[in-house]
């Protein structure tokens, strides 16, 4: 376990996990989790392409409620923390009443916070469970100190800051929320996507491809008019190319990266006053989860005393992946 | 049925509302007329807009509104917005001022909000995420609408007609019970923004929105797929990479007049073009207004 207070490293995980696989994350530094909860009360009327918890895949989340108290029981036996994620960003009338029968459940269970991204959620949760911890999760979108002064006044404890935001702008954000005493968690691991979270309206889960794969066979227009100028097509074309190494995740030869990556910004996001390092991962495969936990230990470890540009770099393994730059979270 | 005008970023010769009201009927005829023969995403538009005005005698225009859901980079100056102000108090109508998302660093460089205070009684803000919502109303008393990208609804672009059946019943209808956001009222909004959806259904509680046509919103990003065109390899897809408006002159969509949900990829923000059977939802008593954009593309 990581007994650096001010550098925890949380970790998603799926009901694919076998209690000795959540162990074994633990050992390699993981010190808290997050979870989606399906049940068959949710799956039996809306599958699992229709989810409380923005994962559209049933590997993902936790679908029965022995396993999830199972995973809950070994987790707190080890110390550590365990979210419930129901960060949908909507939800009809049912399903916020379906969503927060599952949240009494996982909190009978033992979970030790929410995650949300709807207010209409965060309202119910915090009247019907006042003493549950409350995570704004980065799909609510919080971008700005006005933002987080206003999920702090409906009673959230933690910001997730959302994916897409600079190292000052997390600074600035960061500086308010400890003034309003949140902690503040940020991604460094895996998943980085092309849109924002908290405005992107689009299924996921029913199609073979996520939607912004969609997108990749669109036709150029020049003041509304198909493109005829060949250079200004070439130059257009070769920029989609680049774009499309910068949006999808396979374009790395760094399998278990998951995509994206922010460890040579961990020294920094520790000075701007992160202390909750998120590593995305639920439905990942334990051997893949174990090998980003432990390039994220290391590189926190790493950063308590050195500009850690290079050790990261070492320890992504590739030095053209680091240099282009196309893979990292913060690049600014 | 009322009709709030998005107006392109120049004021033109326009004086008052009614030279609007003439210029919807008029001119939207004519472009259609001259695109006869074209049939992208954008003359589409254009038709789509045409047969509203042809179904619905009764449309007029009662405001009108200037700005970006999408980027601060196409928002206009303040002396343009001035004389935006200036047609719309000739009208006595109010200004609607749309604003992107907006992160700490936007509020900093941008004292839009700032300037516009001595007009404040002629200026509706239209907010687009909870930070700048919160900061117009609390910081700045103005009035606000909360924008479409605040309505956080499935808009499923990816069916087109039959495919929807393949969804079971339940999952549809939890797409399909669109209901208010709660939560909105505690910010003291004046009113909400919704998209007609390609699902085909229509937002069916009684509290009044206002309606986007033709354009649905579905997804927005940071990071301007296009704007860093000129840049080297390098420097491009960066939050704060500059750029020459490039979304401006160029987008990308599906060019195909078969496709029953035709995508448009415009800047930092993705549509689609929402083409309904007839035009009966205008009909529905919850709408109060139907919001048509005039610009070349949205965004």
């Amino acid at each position: 376990m990581n007994s650096d207070k001010s550098s925890q490293i949380v970790v998603g995980i799926g009901g694919n996990l076998l209690p000795k696989d959540i162990v074994e994350l633990i050992k390699v530094g993981a010190n808290e989790f997050f979870v989606g909860y399906v049940p068959s009360t949710w799956s039996d009327i809306y599958g699992f392409a229709t989810s409380p918890n923005r994962r559209y895949w049933k590997v993902s989340s936790f679908t029965n409620f022995k396993d999830l108290q199972v995973a809950i029981d070994v987790i707190h036996q080890h110390q550590c923390k365990v979210s419930l994620a129901i960060n949908e960003l909507s939800y009809s009338s049912k399903a916020i009443k379906l969503t927060l029968d599952i949240a009494e459940e996982a909190i009978r269970a033992g979970i030790d916070a929410v995650i949300v991204a709807d207010p209409d959620i965060l309202f119910n949760v915090h009247k019907m469970f006042p003493k549950i911890a409350i995570h704004a999760s980065g799909e609510m979108g919080l971008y700005n100190k006005c933002a987080v002064k206003q999920a702090a006044s409906w009673g959230v404890n933690r910001i997730v800051l959302p994916r897409h935001l600079c190292i000052s702008e997390i600074e600035i954000l960061s500086g308010v929320s400890k003034q309003l005493t949140l902690e503040t968690e940020a991604f460094v691991m895996s998943e980085r996507c092309c849109f924002e979270g908290a405005f992107c309206f689009p299924t996921h889960g029913y199609l073979e491809k996520n939607f912004c794969n969609d997108l990749v066979g669109l036709v150029p227009f020049q003041d509304s008019n198909e493109i005829t100028d060949l250079c200004l097509l070439k130059k257009i074309k070769s920029h989609l190319e680049d774009y499309n190494d910068w949006r999808s995740h396979e374009a790395t030869s760094i399998e278990w990266l998951g995509g994206e990556c922010g460890l040579c910004a961990v020294k920094n996001l520790k000075a701007a006053g992160i202390s909750y390092f998120k590593i995305v991962g639920r439905g990942i495969k334990k051997d893949t989860l174990v090998k980003r936990i432990q390039a994220v230990k290391a590189t926190i470890r790493d950063a308590e005393s050195n500009n850690n540009i290079a050790f990261c770099q070492n320890l992504i393994g590739d030095s053209q992946t680091c240099q282009v730059g196309y893979r990292c979270y913060y690049r600014d | 049925m009322n009709v709030s005008l998005w107006l392109p970023s120049e004021p033109g010769h326009f004086k008052d509302i009614h030279d609007w009201n003439v210029f919807l009927r008029e001119n939207i005829t004519s472009i259609a007329k001259d695109q006869l023969n074209n049939k992208t995403i954008f003359s589409r538009a254009m038709f789509l807009l045409l047969n509203l005005i042809q179904e619905s005698p009764n449309l007029s225009v009662s405001s009108l509104r200037v700005g970006s859901e999408t980027c601060l980079r196409k928002m206009i100056d303040s002396t343009k917005l001035k004389a935006f102000i200036k047609i719309a108090q000739n009208s006595k109508v109010r200004l609607q001022v749309v604003l992107p998302p907006l992160a700490e660093a936007d509020f900093a460089g941008f004292g839009l909000l700032q300037s516009l205070q001595e007009y404040s009684s002629s200026i509706l803000v239209v907010a687009n995420d909870l930070g700048t919502l919160y900061k117009a109303r609390v910081e700045f008393q103005y009035d606000v609408i909360a924008g479409r990208l605040l309505w956080k609804r499935k808009r499923a672009s990816r069916f087109f007609g039959d495919e929807l059946s393949l969804i079971s019943s339940n999952e549809l209808s939890e797409w399909q019970n669109i209901t208010y956001p709660e939560w909105i009222n505690f910010l003291g909004v004046v009113s909400l923004e919704i998209d007609l959806l390609p699902q085909g259904v229509l937002y069916s509680d009684e509290r009044p929105c206002a309606i986007h046509f033709p354009w649905t919103f579905i997804s927005y990003g940071r990071v301007c797929y296009i704007g860093s065109l000129e840049l080297k390899r390098l420097d491009k897809f960066k939050i704060t990479s500059p750029c020459n408006n490039e979304c401006i002159r160029i987008q990308h969509a599906i060019n195909d007049e078969s496709h029953p949900v035709p995508i448009l990829r415009s800047g930092k923000g993705v549509y689609c073009l929402c083409v309904p059977k007839d035009t009966t939802w205008t009909q529905n008593k919850s709408i109060s207004n139907i919001i048509i954009d005039l610009r070349r593309s949205p965004g």
